[in-house]
């Protein structure tokens, strides 16, 4: 008998001109969409998008009841445009890719009183009851623990990312279901031809550093400054990040010498690395994260700097300079400009274009992705259907809570929830949500 | 003539633009020789199980005949109205119960991820989909709406504006130094985002009509008054008269109106028919179907920096004021908000009565 894909409900920010979220999806969907079955679940109101169907994601469990998914798949980053995806994790576990583990965004209100590890425990234990409604709990997490706990299977894309999240979960529900599932998924990005270089006699520089402590830009600025010949930075930024990113550059008197440049996306940062020797990414936080600009900048024949610290680390020796961040990281700056100015860059960094090549391919990562896919469906199976049933007895234990709010009128002899309440409900909803599913789900073959 | 209910929900103390729209529409059926009279239930959404009673108690409504004498109409306003059951139902959409649609996932919303709460949502929106998806006509007062309703529900709808409820007594008059701000006081109104920028518009004071109706909104925006000392700039004036409201509008600086997604906003329209500039946010859903940046109002980012340049610019520059405010007058006398929308409103609403032949038992 033929096999038939996952059929796989893909929550992503469609919103290319900022997320990293949305870059991946514009790169994947397209591959993935030629092998599998995908509907994208967004903010979005369009009933298409990438050349798949497009639903607003409050609508995923409707479509999930007429052509059940085999797999939830959430691509999950920072910031408030994936909010949505947060809210999601805690209604359907599933898989999903991280590209950051600590969150400045505070996330949907959902997830700041939600129940999940009492939904876990049910999960394990039916006979766990619904937590008291009166006692809820209040948690701000800025990191991702939550969405981590709710994911049997979780892609990384770091390896930095990777191994932070395997100090960090002691609850998760498939270590318990036997599902466990860690894996490294690399960012995608589309091969960049090797422009010629511009002339050296100016050393051109580009950055897509924030100008906040972790962008070390305290650093570079004044690494620059101590260069005894000529060069030019231009630094992209935020447009929210102009007030701060000025006031360094007057700090260090440099405004001749810096061009800043406002609207951080893929597109800016490509035209930009065409007119560079050189890229600077010292970013050193475990929030944030370099993809996919550093990745480009691998990519397109130009000398990356990078930190020797969190996400830099997954970068080989052989790919980019390497900058102890420190007392000496200044000095260390300044060598590394120095030596830009004198070795054969395009040579130098043929090492940077075969790893990108070999790792962060659209058809590398889209064919990673889709093993993943395949190895994962039957191991998401027992979580969804356990999910599922949670529904089933949430939906009842629903019910006996409309039926306490209605009843005092049973003294009167009258049972207003028989008589009124429950006939109105059968007939208005399409009955308990996640028995259909859990009744009507063909298996992956 | 037709005998008809129009169907209004409640929340006791409370008043916003629903009550005026329904009070609108039945005087304007009235008008045409039309029996209309007006059902409402009180609503309650806490606890939010309660939501399903509420969706309960409007199914369980018998309104097909009251007294021996047959209704030949109803039509549903908002959230849960529309679960009433009537062989011609008609529906004009003022909203849905926004916190399981549009406002998931935001502060503005207290549907969690606590499966009894994913439970309620689905059901709640099982039913909208069946309860608005029998209606015979629908109706909804904005694009925003009628969008939301496509999205959420696949249920396609007319858009109806409903026209101002003060007609054509919108005037406007010499113009005084201060904001105007009317409406509901409650978060999602986001009145906070004026007076944090009032702090930097040093020429203006706030004047603000409606009441809180929220617990613990007006301590709030007390006490965000007391940190920037505005108490002597600003004034809560409650309820209003219409003479004092038409007054008010007259003679303002500028009307601020920035609500999050907003539904539709009568405040948007009333300030346009005075010919006053209106200042509103880039998310306020509704009022952007009307509101042009540069043409007819100000659009800036929801934040109090913007706000406060907005009406900055309109302090130090009164034709500005003057320039925007008259080309909104101008566009809300040729859209017909002013009271002559009504024919396509009632057409729409009463359509029903002609399509099934039921026009000749109507009044029967």
């Amino acid at each position: 008998m033929a096999s038939r894909p996952p059929r796989i409900a893909f929550f992503s920010d469609l919103d290319g001109e900022v997320s990293l979220a949305a870059h991946c999806a514009r790169i994947l969907v397209p591959i993935l969409a030629k092998s599998h079955s995908i509907e994208l679940f967004s903010q979005s109101f369009m009933p298409e998008s990438l050349g798949v169907p497009n639903s607003h994601y409050l609508k995923a469990y409707q479509r999930h009841r007429t052509e059940p998914f085999d797999i939830f798949l959430y691509q999950l980053e920072d910031g408030s445009r994936s909010r949505f995806v947060r809210a999601s994790i805690g209604i359907m576990p599933g898989i999903t890719w991280f590209h950051d583990l600590f969150f400045q965004d505070l996330g949907p209100e959902a997830t700041h009183t939600s129940p999940w590890e009492s939904s876990i425990q049910q999960i394990l234990d039916p006979s766990v009851p619904f937590p008291d409604r009166a006692v809820a709990p209040h948690q701000l997490w800025p990191r991702a623990f939550r969405e981590l706990s709710l994911s049997p299977v979780s892609l990384f894309s770091s390896q930095w990312a990777l191994a932070e999240s395997r100090t960090m979960i002691s609850s998760r529900i498939e270590s318990h279901l036997g599902a466990h599932r860690c894996s490294l998924l690399p960012v995608p990005v589309e091969k960049a031809e090797a422009a010629p270089l511009p002339a050296r006699d100016v050393l051109r520089v580009v950055t897509p550093a924030g100008p906040g402590h972790e962008g070390r830009a305290h650093k570079f600025l004044p690494a620059l400054k101590a260069l005894n010949s000529p060069w030019h930075l231009t630094w992209l930024l935020a447009p929210d990040e102009r007030g701060a990113a000025e006031a360094l550059v007057r700090e260090f008197d440099l405004s001749p010498r810096v061009t800043l440049q406002f609207g951080r996306t893929p597109a800016a940062w490509a035209a930009m690395l065409r007119s560079a020797h050189v890229a600077l990414h010292l970013h050193t936080s475990s929030f944030g994260h370099l993809a996919p600009f550093l990745h480009m900048s691998l990519a397109s024949g130009r000398l990356a700097v990078v930190s020797d610290m969190a996400q830099g680390e997954d970068i080989p020796a052989s790919a980019a300079m390497r900058i102890i961040p420190g007392i000496s990281e200044g000095m260390q700056l300044v060598h590394a400009l120095r030596a830009a100015q004198e070795i054969d860059i395009l040579q130098a960094t043929e090492p940077a274009r075969h790893y990108v090549d070999q790792h962060h391919s659209p058809h590398a990562v889209a064919a990673r992705l889709s093993t993943l896919l395949r190895e994962a469906a039957p191991l998401l199976a027992s979580p969804m259907a356990q999910w599922e049933h949670l529904y089933a007895r949430a939906h009842d234990a629903l019910m006996s809570e409309v039926r306490e709010l209605v009843g005092g009128a049973n003294d009167a002899g009258l049972d207003p929830f028989a008589r009124l309440v429950s006939p109105a409900i059968g007939e208005i909803s399409m009955g308990a949500p996640g028995r259909r599913v859990a009744e009507h789900r063909a298996p992956a073959t | 003539m037709a005998r008809i209910l129009v169907l209004g929900v409640k929340v006791p103390f409370t008043h916003g633009g629903q009550e005026v729209l329904v009070a609108s529409l039945i005087k304007q059926l009235r008008s045409r020789g039309h029996e209309a009279d007006q059902i409402e239930l009180p609503f309650n959404p806490l606890p939010k199980q309660n939501l399903l009673v509420q969706a309960a108690m409007w199914r369980a409504l018998d309104l097909e005949s009251f007294a021996g004498q047959k209704i030949d109409l109803v039509i549903a306003t908002k959230f849960p109205s529309y679960y009433a059951r009537h062989p011609r139902k008609s529906v004009w959409l003022v909203h849905q119960l926004r916190s399981m649609y549009d406002l998931h996932g935001t502060q503005f919303s207290d549907i969690g991820d606590d499966p009894r709460d994913e439970s309620l949502r689905r059901i709640l929106t099982d039913g909208d989909n069946i309860a608005l998806g029998e209606c015979a006509f629908r109706g909804a007062i904005s694009r925003n709406v009628s969008e939301r309703l496509k999205a959420f529900n696949g249920l396609s709808s007319e858009v109806l504006y409903p026209p101002l409820p003060l007609g054509n007594r919108y005037c406007s008059a010499e113009t005084e130094p201060y904001v105007l701000s009317v409406g509901r006081i409650c978060r999602i109104k986001r009145l906070d985002l004026m007076l944090n920028a009032l702090a930097h518009v040093p020429s203006l004071s706030l004047k603000v009509v409606g009441v809180a109706d929220e617990p613990g909104a007006m301590e709030y925006f007390t006490n965000v008054l007391s940190q920037h000392g505005l108490q002597s700039r600003v004034s809560f004036l409650g309820r209003v008269s219409d003479e004092e409201l038409l007054g008010l509008y007259a003679k303002a600086t500028g009307v601020f109106y920035a609500p999050f997604n907003e539904d539709y906003g009568y405040v948007t329209l009333e300030g346009m028919a005075s010919g006053r500039p209106i200042v509103t946010a880039s998310d306020s859903g509704g009022t952007l179907e009307f509101v042009r940046d540069g043409e007819n109002g100000l659009v800036v980012p929801p934040n109090p920096g913007a706000i406060a340049a907005a009406f900055n610019s309109l302090a130090a520059d009164p034709s500005l004021g003057g320039r925007l405010g008259q080309a909104g007058r101008s566009f809300i006398e040729s859209s017909g908000m002013l009271s002559s929308g009504w024919d396509a409103v009632i057409d729409g609403l009463l359509s029903p009565l002609q399509e099934q032949g039921h026009a000749h038992a109507v009044g029967a």
